[in-house]
């Protein structure tokens, strides 16, 4: 029965090829936007380089502190968390294997030969190399010992070592970056700028070679902790852990009514930033992505009403054969299924189009460089984002075209359908 | 003629209910891009009170180095203002100054500035004695901050024209007090200021004066030097400037960017978005544009009876012609009026502000123009296909 349909259908596609060819392009463009945003959207919050494997890794990426101002008034600071909370916070919490502590990468000026070279520069401690797993061009990372004795070492990406010194090794060579002379231990390969809250660096040399150390009473400051449990089961008993631990540093200092640090994911922060600084997770993130699957469906509208008026134009132009069909006893039922299996049909070929469309796009975006150091790329969370739209984008477009293809009189659509 | 295509819409209007959505939302979508065209266009012709030629900033950031507190804070001031003075009396500097945020920074500090009834979300910046010399900001009345100030009880500011006759209205702006606290005296009023460059479409600007000796509540060290150098000064005066500021101060780590390369990232910023949201709309129409001559097509077709009828009884060419493209017409029209409609609400609602009223307006005839444009561009092969029908044959067709 169905190859029956699908050759009906591929007929009736051959037959009107401007209306195949428009409805093809709709469904490809509309697909494939969709297919790009979603490939940004996930190097942005899922796996990729060093941060591929993070299944049980959580980040404290906000810090929300509020107190009572001269006038009675309650003031308000957010921002990342202080140095000092997270190094009070994370040794020794329960069921982590691992923790890191890290500075928010920032920009910083270097002079070679005259020329301006602008670096991101991060500054971290030893553990941050084994909590991400970054792919080593040439050299090592800093040791344990480098960082308690604040040897001036850095780790430098790709980029820095072509910008500096060409294609040659970089190892055992010096640079100057934000006022300090640094030798070069290792280079790592570029990571996107859009993981430029855990991973994306120019440089990065240890913390210890830094006198930036927030003020020991400040809850918010210009640092990252990042944690590995030893199972995602855990993450309910850390996350209480912790805001038990940053309850009780309050309790101890009488400076601050609330602060809120939360350990999560950073679409988890994403998610709690836009609807509210609570510490509940679950709830919110439900809402962003409600959120998002609308903003998808609202971008889709103009294409499926588009693709609505299409169909029922070629329903119009079908209705002898509907006609012949219902006069031989097709039900309805098998009408609506006939329609919107070729309505599938088509946006499935759409579908694939719109794979190469969206390559295409992508490989615009990352050639230009807009987004330093990005390479966007299709995998499967993405295809499957993307067959989910298909059938969304399917339905959307072919179920009132089917209803009102199945209520057609049959001696009218004999006649050549109604007006 | 008009009547009579108004009656054969109102006839088909069943058929028509999805063509006049699907033409409803393009013509909010065209709206939506052809108003942030408008808006940056505006926002674009628009002084931004201050030049950025010559113009370097060296970040200090204060409060990433050092601990300040009421005991550091003095030390900390001490050491800013040395930078200063320093950066000043070096060669090729014309004027130096504090100022934070910086003009073209990303980060903005906002306040509520608060007269008799009246409250008004204004931008403000700290600034320096000399930022007006560095800047060239012009006054319209009153006077910018001085030495004088420093002994001050309260705080001087200095609010820029647009924020004066919101908030103060006719009255004298000069002596009053403009917030909750009874803090922020006015004592000048300049020429419009956007800080954040001509992209940008912030209404109200106040600067207030930044303390370079003494304390007055805000223990905040300034955090930002601009420095005007002299015009046609190499590009290598940028590295002078950070070394000679490094030198006073051994122990920070700065930074310094031209103000020309920051308004570049500002205006990245702020295009990227338009041509991204430009890119994927113009898209979309074309689509509507292709699928609505596939339906016009298709009707054109379906109505060949009707259409031979009609030239068998006299109608020329060009009439059938021009009833297709008359109905065609008729169908954008009330999807534009309906659209229209919905866009009014907009400013009504206030959720584009009110005095965007004339802009909503004029973006609106514009996109309107344009979807006339396009429908009866999709509408043009049918209509010659309609009037192309012998009559004749039509009239076989059954």
């Amino acid at each position: 029965m169905l190859s029956n349909y699908l050759k009906t259908a591929y007929a009736v596609f051959m037959r009107r090829k401007f209306f195949t060819f428009v409805s093809l392009f709709g469904i490809a463009f509309t697909l494939g936007v969709l297919l790009s945003i979603a490939s940004v959207f996930d190097q942005t919050f899922y796996g990729h380089g060093p941060e591929s494997d993070t299944e049980k890794m959580l980040g404290i990426y906000r810090s929300s502190a509020s107190f009572e101002l001269a006038n009675g008034r309650t003031g308000n600071t957010t921002g990342m968390a202080s140095f000092n909370y997270l190094n009070r916070i994370l040794p020794g919490l329960p069921k982590v294997e691992l923790y890191t502590i890290h500075r928010l990468p920032l920009k910083a000026v270097s002079y070679a030969e005259g020329k301006r070279v602008d670096v991101i520069i991060r500054y971290s401690d030893d553990n941050y190399w084994n909590v991400f797993n970054f792919d080593f061009i040439e050299g090592r990372p800093f040791t344990v010992d480098e960082m308690a004795s604040a040897a001036p070492v850095v780790v430098i990406n790709r980029a820095t070592r072509d910008k500096y010194f060409g294609n040659e090794s970089a190892v055992g060579r010096m640079i100057e970056a934000d006022n300090k002379r640094l030798r070069i231990v290792g280079v790592v390969e570029n990571v996107s700028i859009l993981r430029y809250i855990n991973s994306f660096f120019d440089l990065c040399a240890p913390y210890s070679l830094i006198n930036d150390i927030d003020q020991p009473q400040e809850a918010v400051g210009l640092y990252i902790g990042n944690l590995v449990a030893e199972s995602r089961d855990d993450f309910p008993l850390i996350r209480e852990e912790v805001i038990h631990r940053v309850n009780e540093i309050r309790e101890g200092q009488d400076r601050f009514k609330t602060i809120t640090i939360v350990p999560e994911s950073q679409f988890e922060m994403i998610a709690r930033t836009l609807f509210s600084f609570g510490t509940s997770l679950d709830r919110q993130t439900a809402k962003l992505n409600l959120v998002l699957i609308l903003l998808g469906l609202l971008f889709m509208l103009l294409p499926a009403i588009n693709l609505i008026n299409l169909n029922i134009s070629r329903i119009m132009e079908r209705s002898a054969e509907i006609g012949v069909r219902k006069s031989f006893g097709a039900s309805t039922r098998v009408l609506v299924w006939q329609f919107m299996i070729e309505n599938l049909f088509l946006t499935f070929l759409g579908g694939i189009l719109a794979i190469g469309l969206s390559l295409l796009l992508l490989n615009i975006i990352t050639e230009v460089g807009w987004i330093p150091y990005a390479q966007f790329t299709l995998n499967w969370r993405i295809l499957l984002v993307g067959l989910g739209a298909v059938f969304a984008f399917g339905i959307l477009s072919g179920v009132y075209p089917a209803w009102r293809m199945s209520r057609m009189n049959p001696v009218d659509a004999l006649r050549g359908g109604v007006q | 003629m008009i009547r009579h295509l108004f009656k054969l819409f109102w006839i088909r209007r069943k058929a028509n209910g999805l063509l006049l959505t699907e033409i409803v939302i393009s013509t909010l979508v065209l709206f939506a891009v052809v108003y942030m065209v408008m808006s940056g266009i505006q926002n674009w012709n628009k002084p931004v009170g201050f030049d950025y030629h010559d113009l370097y900033a060296i970040n200090l950031d204060i409060w990433r180095m050092e601990e300040v507190s009421a005991e550091s804070a003095p030390l900390v001031r001490e050491k800013t203002v040395r930078v200063l003075r320093a950066i000043e009396e070096m060669p090729g500097v014309v004027a130096a100054g504090g100022m934070n945020p910086a003009a073209y920074s990303i980060a903005y500090s906002s306040t509520e500035l608060r007269w008799k009834e009246k409250s008004l979300t204004t931008e403000l910046t700290t600034a320096t004695d000399e930022l007006r010399g560095v800047l060239d900001i012009d006054m319209i009345q009153g006077r910018w901050f001085d030495k004088s100030d420093e002994s001050l009880e309260w705080t001087p500011i200095v609010i820029d024209e647009r924020v004066a006759k919101e908030l103060f209205g006719d009255e004298n702006p000069l002596g009053q007090i403009a917030d909750e606290d009874g803090d922020y005296h006015v004592v000048g009023v300049c020429e419009p200021f956007r800080a954040h460059g001509e992209l940008s479409n912030q209404k109200y600007f106040a600067f207030v004066r930044q303390r370079t000796e003494s304390n007055h509540g805000n223990v905040n060290p300034l955090s930002t030097i601009l420095v005007r150098v002299q015009p046609g000064s190499p590009a290598s005066i940028e590295h002078d400037l950070l070394r000679r500021a490094q030198s006073v101060a051994p122990d920070w780590s700065l930074t310094i960017d031209s103000a020309e390369n920051m308004r570049n990232t500002t205006l990245r910023v702020a295009i990227i978005p338009i041509a991204l949201l430009g890119g994927v709309a113009a898209f979309l129409l074309i689509m509507v544009v292709l699928g609505l001559l596939g339906v016009f097509w298709q009707a054109v077709t379906s109505r060949i009876e009707e259409l031979g009828l009609r030239r068998s009884f006299g109608g020329t060419r060009k009439q059938v012609l021009l009833q297709i493209q008359g109905e065609i017409f008729v169908l954008t029209l009330v999807g534009g009026l309906i659209a229209g409609v919905l866009v009014v609400q907009l400013p009504i609602l206030g959720i584009l502000d009110a005095g965007a009223g004339a802009k909503v307006v004029i973006s609106l005839i514009f996109t309107l123009i344009l979807m006339f444009v396009m429908t009866s561009l999709s509408g043009l092969y049918p209509s010659i296909l309609a009037s192309r029908i012998e009559p004749a044959e039509a009239m076989r067709y059954e």
